[in-house]
């Protein structure tokens, strides 16, 4: 599903500033994998998902999604991408804070052309399923932060999409609510969905039955 | 459907705001067409003065005193040699100097009393004499009958005569005064209107009729007042007029034997410039040049709400681009492209605008009753105003939210990203 072959990724390149991220990474995800990548700051985590998820473009290497170029698409394409395979989830969340939970569910679909009350209906369906049964017309903002990030999760479900990302996704959240999201994007996993979950948490990564550690950019399969 | 949800998600998340925005437009939009108003009252006044003209055949009117010339060859007050002569002269000068339409001439009321002019057998022919006035004094108000305070005003009529009155009478008369000038058969009777006041530094050919002596005493009875180069002579009979008496100066002196081509090469150096339209393209470009020397305060009044305007709206679209960034980045995450974010705000900001505009057009009229600017029957809506202001406001906005993103644009995603390490 995923195939990323030599890809390096150099910041401000030529430069006295110049930073290497991402080192000849080669990566393959399968339909229906659960994959955690671990590292420490700067490693080039979150560089990595974001090349995963066609917001940066890599230096150099190719990326392929289901045989598909990425790397050499517009950014029209790109954004269809993330708008109907691709969803990712933030540490920070990544939703309209005024805007209610329902609202939040249903934007990629506005975004898409694709909303009408059939998705409203579906998306009420699966904020129930993640627990915000009570929380559909709440402000997101006066939601917790485990609660939002079920919000984002619901979104990437309602999008029904092929790959979910994670970016550090337990990082503002309290023990019990870290696991009570591992456990739904474990559930989520099982019922075919592709997960990919940056973190520096060993005890989640632990949880993923793949795993690659990046080190100064350089990326290796532990399990 | 989708594309108002998104830019309402955009450009004002709340109906509340929205409305507070149009508010906002509107009251900007009527206020440029107050401090308008002068430019809009003049543009509406040059406007009405040349659909008075088109509303005058051409045909009919396009002669450079050619009745004359014909009356006087029939009278023989001065021989036909010298009346071919003029004729001639004139059309290859008109023709030559490339003046379109009709030269406005001077009707003195000594003509009108007297019946010299448009006699009936000229009205007979296939092109009857239609004259433009130009009344300088109140001798001539009474001879056309607008003197006499009972003329009305009126939207003018079709085919009219357009007197053109001098600045000192424009108290007396109003626009679009009517009068009907009857000729010496008493039957004949020529439909006028008042079109407009000439400007007081506007030049104004005037083409005095010659040999007919009786122009002189009735010429208001003040020619010192009028500036002598104002008017072109075509011709005189020195015998009538001592230059003593007439006290002008001849641009084009007539005299007996002249040579043709000189006279029509002095014509076109004189007369190339004037002609009725020409002379009202001068007229507008005078009378536009003394509404910026007369209104200088409003000049600045102008100058600074347009400042006000474009930084007022530009900046608050500015601002509200730059306060929601994070929102911008949600978007870019879920698959919009920035360039589809920019479209949709532009075009909702352009259909705000246009919204706003409809209704300050609708809503003028009682906003000048509300400001004591005017009744709510004679305003008009200044269309300069509301054009220029529009055209302000959209480049505000266009600019705006093209430099809003291309300052946020890359900085939201990172803003939205950052954090993960």
């Amino acid at each position: 599903m995923i195939q990323l072959s030599g890809v390096e990724k150099v910041y401000n390149p030529r430069k006295p500033t110049e930073v290497y991220a991402l080192r000849d990474v080669d990566l393959e995800i399968s339909s229906g994998d659960f994959v955690a990548i671990t590292g420490p700051s700067g490693s080039g985590k979150s560089t990595l998902l974001h090349i995963l998820a066609g917001l940066d473009t890599a230096t150099s290497g190719q990326y392929f999604f289901r045989g598909q170029d990425v790397s050499a698409m517009s950014d029209g394409e790109k954004c269809q991408l993330r708008n109907k395979k691709i969803a990712i989830i933030l540490q920070s969340f990544g939703l309209i804070g005024t805007e209610s939970a329902l609202n939040n569910v249903v934007l990629p679909h506005i975004i898409g052309g694709t909303y009408n009350r059939k998705i409203d209906q579906k998306a009420r369906q699966v904020l129930e399923q993640v627990g915000l049964g009570n929380a559909i017309k709440k402000p997101v903002n006066q939601l917790s932060g485990g609660q939002r990030q079920r919000v984002a999760i619901a979104r990437a479900l309602t999008m029904n999409v092929e790959v979910l990302l994670a970016d550090e996704p337990t990082g503002a959240l309290d023990q019990q609510n870290a696991e009570s999201l591992v456990r739904l994007l474990t559930e989520l996993n099982q019922n075919g969905l592709t997960v990919v979950i940056v973190t520096h948490n060993m005890a989640i990564a632990e949880k993923c039955p793949i795993a690659y550690a990046l080190n100064d950019g350089r990326l290796s399969r532990t399990r | 459907m989708n594309a108002i949800r998104l830019a309402r998600y955009f450009y004002s998340r709340r109906y509340i705001q929205e409305a507070v925005l149009i508010v906002q437009l509107v009251l900007m939009f009527v206020l440029s067409m107050v401090v308008f108003s002068p430019v809009d009252a003049f543009l509406q006044f040059a406007q009405e003065i040349k659909g008075t003209y088109a509303a005058v055949d051409d045909s009919r009117t396009l002669f450079f005193n050619p009745n004359e010339a014909v009356y006087y060859n029939g009278t023989g007050i001065i021989d036909p040699e010298s009346a071919g002569f003029v004729d001639a002269a004139v059309e290859d000068a008109l023709a030559s100097a490339g003046i379109a339409g009709p030269m406005r001439t001077a009707l003195y009321p000594a003509y009108i009393d007297a019946g010299t002019e448009n006699e009936p057998e000229e009205d007979s022919q296939d092109q009857p004499a239609v004259r433009n006035l130009l009344v300088y004094s109140e001798e001539m108000l009474e001879a056309t009958g607008l003197f006499n305070g009972e003329s009305a005003p009126s939207s003018g009529q079709s085919g009219a005569v357009p007197i053109l009155i001098s600045p000192s009478l424009a108290g007396l008369v109003p626009l679009g005064a009517e009068a009907t000038v009857t000729l010496r058969d008493g039957d004949t009777g020529i439909p006028c209107v008042v079109a407009g006041v000439l400007s007081e530094e506007a030049v104004l050919p005037a083409c005095h009729g010659f040999g007919s002596f009786p122009t002189l005493s009735c010429f208001g009875t003040k020619l010192s007042d009028y500036p002598r180069t104002d008017f072109i002579v075509m011709g005189y009979d020195p015998a009538y007029f001592p230059e003593i008496q007439w006290e002008s100066s001849f641009l084009v002196p007539l005299e007996e034997n002249a040579d043709v081509a000189a006279t029509v090469q002095t014509l076109n150096a004189q007369v190339g410039a004037w002609g009725s339209f020409a002379t009202m393209g001068e007229l507008e470009k005078v009378a536009f040049s003394r509404v910026f020397v007369n209104n200088s305060m409003a000049i600045l009044e102008f100058l600074l709400l347009s400042l006000l305007a474009f930084f007022g709206y530009g900046g608050y679209l500015f601002l509200m681009t730059f306060q929601r960034q994070q929102e911008f980045s949600v978007f870019f995450l879920l698959g919009m492209t920035r360039r589809k974010m920019l479209v949709l705000n532009c075009v909702f900001g352009c259909v705000n605008l246009l919204i706003a505009l409809l209704i300050a057009y609708v809503s003028y009229p009682w906003f000048r009753q509300l400001l004591g600017s005017g009744s709510a029957t004679t305003a008009t809506v200044g269309v300069v105003g509301l054009s220029y202001c529009f055209l302000l406001l959209l480049l505000a906005l266009i600019f705006s939210f093209l430099s809003a993103f291309h300052r946020f644009g890359n900085v939201s995603t990172i803003f939205l990203l950052q954090g993960g390490d």
